[in-house]
Order: structure tokens, then C-alpha cells, then sequence
């Protein structure tokens, strides 16, 4: 409990100093928002008007917590990149989707595919197949995934036609079609992770198996897969699951830029186009989505971690 | 990881070997570049556009008519050249600020080590399009803003190696003889420190490659009409149905710059 407490203690301080962080970055840049907003051609009054109704003439800290009090609300003032006024909020629940099942996806490519290949590769361990993976994994670590969405897009899409680049259709216009467009952005990015997966799986099990343990039940007459399946992989996953946690906070900054390559209306391209057109508003709001999901998946793994390992809470 | 080979009485990890013939035949390259081109790289030929791989041209032509050897030539080297600043600027602030904390310990090292953490877990292509977006973009820009978003993971290994050198009796021995805190910190423990130091530098530079390659992509890096390997990837996007050998040619640098360089620090890892 107290462990939890503690934990919680530092999740929100974490999350505060990085909303004060995002606000007052963007506070140093130079220029006068209002004048950014309204054009060059603005009147005097129609500037002080728009100061008036924004709040820019207020002091930092009261400008940071009305910015904070909005934020939590999910609003995060007016993006000024499209002609129409737009809500930052709006702008960004509509991409939010695509990003989000794109990390899913990669995700659980990631699990799927590494777990078994990491067992079975330190399983033959220095065996022909295992150097073989090990050969894989060492290459793939080294292909940036934007670039891999190249090759994807040129392999599957424009030499077998697999898919038609650029084809990307709403999820609730049509579903399956949004999946089946969406496994290869998500294998993209999820590529040069299993690889790195593997190899921490593969010598986190190895380091296990060199433990007193498993020569007592080796003794006791256990069968090779036995030991390896009941005993070891049981400790040996432990320290994988903290890899991929923090393998998300990657995959999420995979997906900014596979979603480039592949033409997806993600936060990635958003964040991208709002830099581009320095519409601060939408980068500040993305900028804060991001990082606070990564802090609060930070947390929730030292809890699950605390859940499978109580040794943890002893340090 | 386990295959050995023997050079001189010395044995050297089958990786380590293969690392290091791909990173120097990259290098050369890469050096050949700064000195010689088959091509201006910057010139453009409108009869020669999108030309397939040929002898004049080995690795084909652009959507300008720009020789794509000479440009990825060029290219590799101004994203060796960012790369490079960016870890030593890291490696640099981020060894004083981990000899200072490590060594010293205190309040100091708990509030920096906190502010370090928070750094850490969050991507550092995210952070780096943060500054892109203050301070905008260009290639001195993203030096200075990933060359700071190094300090923090070189300040965490370094802090963690003088914690445990500052206990030693070597440096007992500097202290008796009354060598200043900065003499030992500098002449008598960082030298010990080269064998997780090293590795770290070169994996740093990777990922400092791949973030130049990244952010370049992104538009918001190196601006035309300059080559550099993520830049060119950039270009190359849109040629990718009539002339794919375009992103080919400076992916393939990547791939092999990256491949090389993290086989050398994983050869000289585990021994």
C-alpha cells in the first residue's frame, strides 16, 4: 500500500511538472500570438480585444492554470492551421483513433510474435536456427521503421499489390478494410522492436538458465521444454515486461513517423503539420497527450511489476 | 556472440570482426565524399530524370537528374557530421554533469537524477520535435536540440560508474596524496570508465543517426538543396512507384552504418 502511495506521489508530480514544462516552453517563443492569429493587417482595438478574450494579458502562473483548467477538460483553446476555427480538442480526439490502434496493433504483433521466437531461439541455444534469428534480429535492430514502411509500401504494396498505397479508409466507414490497411503500418513499426524483443528475451531466459535452480530440476529428471516452460520462463519474463512498457514510449515515436509514409490522419501527422505551421496550440495539447500517456503507463507497470515480483517493494 | 575468431593471439568476437569491415567500408565512403564525388551533388540534369542504375550513373539518378552515389556520398557525410557533434556535445555535458553528481552525491544528484528519469522515459524524437517547434527547424537547430537530449542517458552511465570507482583504492590513494576533487575526478576515475563509455558513444551515435534520418524525413531537419540520408529518403518518398533505387541507395546507408556500429559495441560487450 505504502509502495502504491508512493508511487502515486510521483505519478502526479511527474504529470504537473511536465504540464508546466509544455506551458512554459512555448511561452518563450518569440512572436505575439494574437498578432500570430489575427494578421498582420489587424487593427490596435481588434488585438486588444483578442488579448482580452484569451487571456493573454494576465500573468504567467494565472494564464498556466486556466491553460491546466481547460486542458483537463479537454480543451486546449483554437488551432489555427485550417481556415475554419477549429478546437484543438476536436482536431485531436478525430486522430487520436488511428494512433491508438496503431499502437495496439504494433503492440500485440510485438507479443505475438517475439515471446515464442525469443523461447524457441534460447531453447536451441548456438544451434543453427537460433544463430540464424540472432543474425535476423541484429539486422532488423538497424532499419529505421520509417524506412522499412518504404520498403514495405514498395514490396507489398506496389510490386505484389497487397494493398494499394495510400488506400487508408475511416474505421467507422469501413472496419475491415481499416484493419487490413493498418496491419502494415503496424508491422513497420513493430519490426525492429520484436527484433530488439528477442534479444532481451533470449538472454534474459539463458541468464536464468545458468541458476541453481534449474540444475536441481534438471537432477530431479525434468524434461529440457519442462524446466524451460514451468520454471524458467515464469522468471525470465518478468524483466520483459518492463522492456515492453517502455517499448511503447518507442512505438508510439514509431508511429509519428510511419504514419508520415503511410498517409495516416494520426496525432504523428498532426503533431508533424501543426510544427510545420506553427500552430502551438495543437503541438502543446499533442506534446501533453503523449508524454502523460507514457508517464501513466510508467506507473502502471511498477505496479504490475510490484503484482508479479514483491521483491521489488523491498528496495 | 559466441563464435570466436583469432588474429594475433588475440581473440575477437565473430561480431566484433563484421562490425568493424562494415563500418569501414562505410567510412570510406563516407571520406571519399568529403573530398571527391563522381557528380556535382547539388547539379541538375533535366534530360537524366528518375534514370534507372547504369554505368555512368551505378546508382541512378533523382527527380532532378542529381547522380544518387555522389548525393548519398555527400549525404552519409553531412549526417555523419550531425551525428557526430550531437553525441560529443552529449557525451561531453553529460559526462560532467554524471562525474560531478556521481562523485559528490547529495541533494544535488537526487534532484537531477528525478529530472533524468522523466527525460528517459519519454521518446526522444518527441522531445526534439518540442524544440524543432520553438526554435525551428534546420540542421544547427536539431544538433543543439538532440545534442542536449544526449546529456541525460551519458549523465546516468557515468554517475553510475563513479559511484562505484569512488570507493576504490586507487582513488583513496590520489586523495592522500592530495590531488584535488577535479584532478581525480577527471585524470584518475573517467579513464576507468572507457569500457562502458565507449560502447555508449557508439550506440549513441546510432541513435543519433537515426534521429537525424527521422527528423530530416520529417521535413523538419536538414533543408534542401543539402543531401543528407534522411533527407534523401524524404525526396525519394514520392518517387517510390517510378524510381524506387532512390530510397533504396541512402536506406541501405543507414541500415549498414547502424548494423556496423552496433555490432562493434555488442562484439566488445560480453566477453
Amino acid at each position: 500500500m505504502k509502495y502504491t502511495l508512493k508511487k502515486l506521489a510521483t505519478l502526479i508530480v511527474s504529470l504537473l511538472i511536465t504540464s508546466v514544462l509544455t506551458f512554459t516552453a512555448f511561452q518563450i517563443i518569440p512572436g505575439d500570438s494574437a498578432l500570430n492569429a489575427l494578421g498582420m493587417d489587424a487593427t490596435k482595438e481588434q488585438l486588444e480585444r483578442y488579448r482580452e478574450e484569451m487571456g493573454l494579458n494576465k500573468s504567467l502562473p494565472i494564464r498556466y492554470i486556466n491553460w491546466l483548467k481547460g486542458a483537463l477538460k479537454g480543451d486546449f483553446g483554437y488551432s489555427t492551421q485550417y481556415q475554419m476555427q477549429m478546437k484543438a480538442g476536436t482536431l485531436i480526439k478525430e486522430r487520436l483513433i488511428v494512433t491508438i490502434w496503431l499502437a495496439v496493433m504494433s503492440f500485440l504483433l510485438i507479443v505475438v510474435i517475439s515471446i515464442p521466437l525469443g523461447i524457441f531461439s534460447a531453447g536451441k541455444k548456438n544451434g543453427i536456427l537460433d544463430s540464424f534469428i540472432t543474425l535476423i534480429t541484429q539486422f532488423f535492430m538497424s532499419v529505421p521503421p520509417f524506412f522499412l514502411g518504404m520498403l514495405i509500401t514498395l514490396i507489398f504494396g506496389i510490386i505484389l499489390k497487397w494493398f494499394t498505397p495510400g488506400s487508408y479508409i475511416n474505421p467507422w466507414e469501413n472496419f475491415g478494410q481499416f484493419l487490413r490497411f493498418m496491419i502494415f503500418p503496424a508491422i513497420a513499426v513493430a519490426v525492429p522492436k520484436i527484433a530488439m524483443t528477442v534479444k532481451f528475451l533470449r538472454s534474459s531466459l539463458l541468464r536464468e538458465m545458468e541458476l541453481d535452480y534449474v540444475r536441481t530440476a534438471k537432477s530431479k529428471g525434468m524434461t529440457k521444454t519442462r524446466i524451460l516452460i514451468r520454471h524458467i520462463l515464469k522468471n525470465a519474463l518478468i524483466p520483459v515486461v518492463t522492456f515492453l512498457a517502455m517499448m511503447l514510449a518507442d512505438i508510439l515515436a514509431g508511429a509519428i513517423l510511419v504514419e508520415q509514409v503511410f498517409n495516416l490522419p494520426g496525432l504523428g501527422r498532426l503533431l508533424v503539420s501543426s510544427i510545420a505551421n506553427r500552430d502551438y496550440a495543437v503541438v502543446q495539447a499533442i506534446i501533453l497527450y503523449i508524454v502523460s500517456v507514457v508517464i501513466i503507463i510508467n506507473f502502471l507497470v511498477d505496479l504490475i511489476y510490484q503484482w508479479i515480483d514483491p521483491r521489488v517493494k523491498r528496495d | 556472440m559466441k563464435k570466436m575468431v583469432k588474429i594475433k593471439g588475440k581473440t575477437y568476437h565473430l561480431n566484433y570482426i563484421l562490425g568493424l569491415v562494415i563500418t569501414s567500408l562505410v567510412l570510406l565512403i563516407v571520406i571519399i565524399g568529403f573530398f571527391y564525388t563522381p557528380y556535382d551533388p547539388n547539379t541538375m540534369n533535366a534530360a537524366l530524370k528518375n534514370s534507372p542504375p547504369s554505368l555512368m550513373h551505378p546508382l541512378g539518378t533523382d527527380n532532378f537528374g542529381r547522380d544518387i552515389l555522389s548525393r548519398v556520398m555527400v549525404g552519409a557525410g553531412t549526417t555523419y557530421v550531425i551525428a557526430v557533434s550531437i553525441v560529443l556535445i552529449g557525451a561531453f555535458f553529460g559526462t560532467v554533469v554524471g562525474a560531478l553528481t556521481g562523485y559528490f552525491g547529495g541533494w544535488l544528484d537526487e534532484v537531477i537524477m528525478r529530472f533524468n528519469d522523466v527525460l528517459t522515459a519519454i521518446p526522444s524524437i518527441l522531445l526534439a520535435l518540442v524544440f524543432v517547434s520553438i526554435f525551428g527547424p534546420g540542421t544547427y537547430n536539431i544538433i543543439f536540440a538532440l545534442g542536449i537530449l544526449f546529456v541525460p542517458s551519458y549523465a546516468r552511465v557515468i554517475r553510475s560508474e563513479f559511484i562505484v570507482l569512488r570507493e576504490r583504492d586507487f582513488v583513496n590513494n590520489a586523495k592522500l596524496m592530495g590531488a584535488g576533487s577535479l584532478r581525480i575526478m577527471f585524470i584518475h576515475i573517467l579513464p576507468n570508465t572507457r569500457n562502458v563509455l565507449i560502447p555508449a558513444l557508439l550506440i549513441g551515435f546510432n541513435n543519433a543517426v537515426l534521429a537525424e534520418a527521422g527528423l530530416s524525413y520529417l521535413g523538419l531537419g536538414v533543408q534542401p538543396p543539402q543531401a543528407s540520408l534522411g533527407r534523401m529518403l524524404s525526396e525519394a518518398q514520392s518517387y517510390l512507384l517510378d524510381s524506387p533505387w532512390y530510397a533504396l541507395a541512402p536506406g541501405l546507408m543507414i541500415i549498414l552504418t547502424v548494423l556496423g556500429f552496433s555490432l562493434i559495441s555488442g562484439g566488445m560487450g560480453n566477453d
